[in-house]
């Protein structure tokens, strides 16, 4: 009950105990092929996730037109999915038992974290007018 | 060979050399090249989104920035030069000749950059409003700009010295300026600069905002954001420059990023240096997507890293050029290629103006019970092969220090006595088995006193003094030859 009631104070607690679990069958089950499509259909769905959310904020009404906060829409969301790539390729290029794949592994899950996870956004309080 | 060898004997003249560059690359990159375009970029955007907040922040971040480049950083960066000009002073003087026109450009390129700082740091109070706020914004994009070309000419010269490229063959500046490993170094270096100005501000920023201001978790976000977004042009960099290193220069990298005893290691570091670069991006990430939740303490670790991984690129980029200090033209020990032959012939001495004296503990290796004329032979051997160590192989080796090579001897010959025979076999052919190392440049009869004076390491292990603390004295046989350069 303590479990349930943790995972519902905030949304996003369910999905990251999902993508822990998911990576840790995938090592466990130690199939690189598996590992590989799974792990790919993974981040599409999240990828078409992400660009919902970037879609959104875009669109939202009160969206700044500054450089830096337009890249910071997309930024995380794109990182994250090249850095998906790079962790795929850790565990797909070297042998099960090896210190890359084990950190290509923790690297699969942060990322996918990172590709659900919504950016906080920014506080505007205390903006003092210059 | 016109100038008294400078050496440092525990250290080692590179590790002189290192210490020094590593520190002004690190300040140049991250807190001149990298921060000043952060910092201009600081003052825009609140100055856009009308939010004093960054202002003072993008202040607090220049001032110490200002206060290290124009000490440390300005130091550092004569200090190159200075202590390049002691230890190689052949090579420098090659730079010289060749890029006379382009470094005259970079010092007033670096005057210039000096009275920008000094005019943006100081107006920044009263140039406030209106007019004066966007011409000091633009103040502080231009001396963001002249701080990159001043690393974008030096980064020219770096480039010369892996591969010169078309110049040995015109010898022209232009060709010289624009050799084959420039444009993928700047490629390489730019981003890695802008990278580790967000890496820096990030550790700076929650020293300048309070854990409770709101503004931290968005000047975080921001500066993590312009951390995040150079990092895949540094990949893409540094593959063009690794494609543009010459493949002789490839052959060393296990010992370059390494050392000889740990070349073995090559695939684990360079998982450490994978794992390492995730490491940053990695919190740079959670800085986005999560500033509350990164403490102060965590934002170290990206800095650390970064600083490490720059200072050993930086190692890598000088040992992998070995044999040369400047790729084909000359040798790491200050000897251009086309005067070898030349060399070996007469002998490296005979173009020695200066004798770096034996010490009384090099002296003493001589046994005292020989005869008169016997042991003043003996010494005048000993002393050959000391000036021959002094000259052919000083510039990167001590005797038992950093990189000596008594450990080097004692590696491969273990406890067996160093003969003459026994050395001068490996110093003979040593280039062979070790790409990264010169071919001996004296003739055959320096090879056997070299050997002498390596002998006498085994026993002797007090520290070799240079000839700015021992002093010199002229050899008698300079004056019948001229210098080497002097005889094109």
């Amino acid at each position: 009950m303590r479990l349930l009631s943790w995972m519902d104070a905030a949304p996003h607690r369910g999905p990251v105990l999902n993508i822990v679990m998911l990576v840790l069958l995938l090592g466990m089950i130690g199939n690189t092929a598996l590992l590989l499509c799974v792990g790919a259909a993974t981040i599409a769905v999240s990828a078409i996730g992400g660009l919902r959310r970037a879609m959104r904020a875009m669109a939202s009404p009160d969206r700044s037109h500054l450089p830096l906060d337009r890249i910071a829409i997309w930024l995380p969301g794109a990182t994250a999915l090249g850095m998906c790539a790079v962790a795929l390729l850790l565990i797909v290029e070297n042998p099960a038992s090896s210190v890359a794949h084990s950190l290509g592994l923790v690297l699969f899950a942060f990322e996918l974290v990172m590709l659900v996870l919504p950016s906080e956004r920014p506080s505007t309080a205390g903006v003092s007018k210059g | 060979m016109d100038f008294p060898v400078f050496h440092l004997d525990v250290l080692g003249n590179r590790g002189l050399i290192a210490g020094i560059a590593v520190l002004h690359v690190l300040i140049n990159h991250g807190l001149a090249v990298g921060l000043m375009p952060l910092v201009a970029c600081m003052e825009w955007y609140g100055h856009r989104k009308r939010d004093a907040r960054w202002d003072a922040l993008a202040y607090r971040i220049l001032f110490c920035a200002f206060i290290v480049t124009t000490t440390a950083g300005a130091l550092t960066g004569v200090g190159i030069w200075l202590s390049v000009s002691l230890v190689n002073p052949y090579s420098i003087g090659s730079l010289l000749r060749v890029f006379f026109w382009a470094w005259f450009v970079e010092w007033l390129v670096f005057i210039t950059e000096v009275c920008l700082i000094l005019a943006y740091t100081l107006t920044w109070k009263t140039w406030r409003e209106g007019a004066a706020k966007r011409r000091h914004i633009r103040l502080g994009f231009a001396l963001g700009l002249f701080s990159w070309i001043t690393m974008a000419i030096i980064v020219s010269i770096l480039g010369f010295m892996m591969d010169p490229g078309n110049w040995l063959a015109d010898n022209t500046l232009f060709s010289g300026f624009t050799n084959p490993v420039y444009l993928p170094q700047l490629a390489f270096r730019t981003p890695l600069a802008a990278t580790m100005a967000g890496v820096i501000a990030l550790v700076l920023v929650p020293f300048f905002v309070g854990r409770d201001d709101p503004f931290r978790r968005e000047a975080i976000r921001a500066v993590a954001v312009w951390t995040l977004l150079f990092c895949p042009f540094i990949v893409a960099g540094g593959y063009w420059y690794y494609g543009a290193v010459p493949e002789a220069m490839k052959d060393n990298l296990a010992v370059s990023v390494l050392t000889l005893q740990f070349s073995g290691w090559l695939d684990e570091f360079l998982l450490l240096v994978v794992g390492t670069a995730i490491a940053i991006v990695v919190v740079v990430q959670v800085a986005i997507v999560r500033p509350g939740l990164v403490p102060r303490t965590a934002l170290v670790l990206p800095l650390l890293a970064i600083l490490w991984l720059t200072a050993h690129f930086e190692r890598v980029r000088e040992f992998i050029r070995k044999p040369y200090v400047i790729g084909r033209y000359m040798y790491a020990n200050g000897l251009r290629v086309d005067d070898y032959a030349l060399l070996r012939r007469d002998g490296l001495l005979a173009y020695a103006t200066y004798s770096n004296p034996l010490t009384p503990a090099e002296q003493a290796s001589v046994p005292a019970a020989l005869p008169p004329a016997e042991r003043a032979a003996a010494l005048d051997r000993l002393q050959k092969g000391k000036d021959v160590f002094m000259n052919a192989c000083s510039r990167c080796h001590t005797t038992h220090g950093v990189n000596g090579v008594a450990d080097h001897l004692h590696r491969m010959f273990g406890n067996r006595v160093w003969t003459p025979d026994l050395t001068g076999d490996y110093l003979a052919n040593m280039h062979n088995a070790q790409p990264y190392m010169p071919p001996f440049p004296g003739s055959q009869a320096e090879l056997g006193f070299l050997s002498t004076y390596l002998e006498q390491l085994q026993a002797n292990r007090e520290p070799v003094p240079g000839a700015q603390q021992a002093g010199i004295t002229v050899r008698p046989e300079s004056g019948s030859k001229l210098a080497v350069g002097e005889r094109r």
